[in-house]
């Protein structure tokens, strides 16, 4: 587990694109935080990161945009979803298991449903205005190496 | 009686046309999941070829799973509609029975899609009096438990299915003199299978329609979902 | 003579799974929508199982209501419209499949078309007289645009959300309220009582010569908001929150909505999509557009969702115009309006 604090908005930002710049396809991100926290704002971060040049907006009511960048860019918000059904429904597998970026804002819904090997991100709102905790944990080599590369600070 | 048979469950789009017990012509292309692309016009094509319209077609079979969510969604979203348009009967098969269907042989048959993670969707089969009979149930299993459940309890087996390719050294390990992996012509799900158990399933206990026909995807059972919930 | 065109649309891009039948673009002869139906009917002897998110596997029986209601049959089908995106990859996978079958089928045209011209299209069919050019500004739960609509099918995409859509703003806030889904309308109708100067929330502008949107800002605000005054101890009085958040948005909306008319001269501004249906935005671009001598159309509330109908007039006009598609059209999940 790693824990990040994050002065300021530009702070926040540059993390968000070097993490983009760092993952390759395959590699899923569950984005958890509060309402507000900033899940689609670091999302974009990393978008950039990824070379994808489109707006990224909230997925909250359709539930995957896609983008293309580098890789594909699939962006989930499973905050509408009642259950695992609804999760199957959205032929989630071939996302998941895809040779694309996954990021799933609210993924500690689906917790039993995402990969074991993945990266989780948490962001919480600091103390000051504009600060940002971002707690990373997960399991696998990709996650491994992607702590390392991010420590290298 | 002219039959159509599709099968959109892997990669291998397959569609074929039966006219009683004569295969009219069947196509088959492995196509990365672009089928929601061109699998109309591989039927028409197919149908074209043939001088046949859809109105020609009497019944129709369609792969109802286990298999790709999305995939299966193109084959039984355009089968259903033709066979509304022109309301004739639709029997959905199981794409692990018609994986099975394609090969005859008289010892055991595995059929084996691939659910990743290191896990198959599979059953076991058996051809008996000309019948094919299912001896286990269609479920999900992880390959080192179907390996030893084959190796304990069956024998003289044969698989397919591109779970079995994917695993093919596994299972010959495993398995050894008891395994044979099916020719490459049989080991993708062929659209000929689906459409000839559509014609000798028609007068069976059918609850399907083509206002009710709906993907069987096969689920975890609870057991399993559990065992998913502590490791993760 | 022209002959009527009929065309059998289907729309199934996110949550709905709708199916029509139009006649001529502007005439709806049925219009049936997933979540607004009861199925008391028994299709072929089975009572189909419509549960919630498997509704799209009911989409043949939709497909044979929208027929029955409309008093056709297939067979007087002159052609076929079907949402090709954007939206959900396996939601629009079962209607243009089905869309694509039937084309085929009965041997007539196939026209994928825009979701987002869709809900444009909605007002042609509440408002007979209404023809381009005008500006519209299109907003519900997934979707936040301004066009420049200078024909039938051609448009401009002139502003978007860098964000937040209006219309999950509203869900959003009122989820923080404690209200129940879907909160939009609620929202709308504790602004009627509330106070929309109680709170000064922030107005997004963005740039000045933006016609953008971004609310994400705004949604922070009024959950800071809310968190602070719980902090204190002090009450929240739900019905100023919602008034002044919604007092927020609509500002935003309005304004930059009649200054792109303005500024193209447009006599006409068209409204679509979920969040047309809230009458504090229906009031105040009304007042505005009285200010201005501009025109103000929304469509019905009912039109203002997502449904087949729309879709069913955006094929027609293209059609007409002579865009039709082939039986290789694809789910596009990112389409953007173009013409």
């Amino acid at each position: 587990m790693v824990r990040i604090v994050l002065k300021g908005l530009k702070e926040t930002k540059e993390f968000g694109e070097k993490l983009g710049g760092l993952l390759e396809g395959g590699d899923l991100l569950s984005l958890t935080g509060d309402l507000g926290a900033g899940k689609t704002t670091l999302t974009k971060s990393i978008g950039v990161g990824l070379g994808v040049s489109d707006y990224i907006t909230s997925p909250t009511f359709t539930l995957i945009n896609e983008y293309k960048g580098r890789v594909w860019l699939y962006h989930f918000d499973v905050y509408r979803l009642e259950d695992e059904e609804d999760l199957l429904d959205l032929g989630y597998e071939d996302y998941f298991y895809s040779n694309g970026v996954t990021i799933v804002e609210w993924g500690d819904k689906i917790e039993e449903i995402l990969p074991a090997n993945r990266i989780n991100i948490n962001i919480e709102k600091g103390k000051e205005l504009d600060e940002r905790i971002i707690t990373l944990s997960g399991q696998g080599d990709r996650y491994d190496k992607i702590v390392k590369e991010l420590n290298i600070n | 009686m002219r039959v159509l048979g599709v099968d959109t469950s892997t990669m291998m789009a397959t569609c074929a046309v039966l006219d009683g017990e004569k295969l009219l012509g069947e196509y088959s292309l492995n196509q990365d999941m672009s089928h929601s692309e061109s699998l109309v016009p591989m039927i028409k094509e197919m149908l074209d070829s043939l001088n046949l319209q859809v109105s020609d077609i009497d019944l129709y079979g369609v792969s109802l799973g286990p298999g790709s969510f999305t995939g299966l969604r193109i084959g039984i979203a355009t089968v259903k509609s033709f066979a509304h348009v022109f309301n004739k009967p639709i029997i959905g098969v199981s794409t692990l029975e018609g994986l099975a269907f394609n090969l005859a042989h008289g010892g055991t048959i595995v059929p084996m899609i691939d659910a990743r993670r290191n896990r198959v969707y599979t059953g076991i089969y058996k051809w008996e009096k000309g019948r094919l009979i299912n001896i286990l149930k269609p479920s999900i299993k992880e390959m080192e438990e179907l390996l030893e459940l084959l190796n304990k309890d069956y024998d003289n087996i044969m698989v397919n299915g591109n779970g079995a390719l994917l695993h093919k050294e596994k299972i010959e390990d495993s398995l050894k003199g008891k395994v044979r992996l099916s020719p490459i012509s049989l080991n993708s799900c062929r659209a000929a299978s689906i459409a000839e158990l559509a014609l000798l399933n028609r007068h069976g206990e059918n609850q399907y329609n083509y206002y009710n026909l709906v993907p069987e995807y096969l689920r975890e059972s609870q057991a399993q979902r559990e065992l998913r919930k502590r490791e993760s | 003579m022209k002959k009527d065109i009929l065309t059998l649309a289907i729309e199934t891009s996110c949550d709905e799974t709708s199916c029509a039948v139009i006649r001529n673009g502007r005439e709806v002869l049925s219009n049936i929508i997933s979540s607004q139906i009861e199925i008391h009917k028994k299709f072929g002897g089975v009572v189909p199982e419509v549960a919630s998110r498997k509704h799209i596997e009911n989409m043949n029986v939709i497909i044979q209501q929208a027929l029955d209601d409309g008093g056709i049959s297939f067979n007087d089908i002159d052609l076929i419209g079907v949402t090709q995106g954007p939206g959900l990859v396996g939601a629009l996978l079962v209607g243009i499949s089905s869309a694509k079958a039937i084309a085929y089928a009965l041997n007539k045209p196939l026209v994928g078309v825009n979701h987002i011209e869709g809900h444009i299209c909605a007002n042609y069919i509440d408002h007979k007289d209404l023809e381009p050019p005008f500006t519209c500004l299109i907003v519900s739960g997934g979707h936040t645009y301004l066009v420049q609509t200078e024909g039938y099918t051609q448009y401009e995409l002139i502003g978007r959300t860098r964000d937040d859509a209006a219309g999950e703003a509203f869900d959003k806030v009122a989820r923080a309220l404690g209200l129940s889904y879907p909160g939009g309308p609620l929202i709308d109708k504790l602004s009627k009582e509330g106070n929309p100067n109680a709170i000064d929330f922030p107005r997004v502008y963005l740039e000045p010569n933006s016609y953008d949107f971004s609310f994400s800002g705004l949604k922070t605000a009024v959950l800071n908001y809310l968190n602070q005054t719980k902090q204190k101890g002090e009450e929240i009085v739900v019905k100023d929150v919602a008034a002044s958040f919604q007092q927020a948005v609509i500002e935003v909306l309005v304004e930059k909505t009649i200054k792109l008319a303005k500024e193209r001269k447009s006599r006409k501004i068209v409204m679509a999509g979920g969040v047309a249906a809230n009458e504090g935005l229906r009031n105040l671009m009304e007042k505005r557009g009285r200010e201005e001598k501009i025109d103000i159309y929304y469509p019905s509330r009912i039109l203002c969702t997502d449904n087949a109908a729309m879709v069913g007039s955006a094929a027609y006009f293209n059609y007409i115009e002579g865009q039709v598609s082939d039986l290789y059209l694809n789910v596009e999940p990112n389409l953007e309006l173009k013409g």
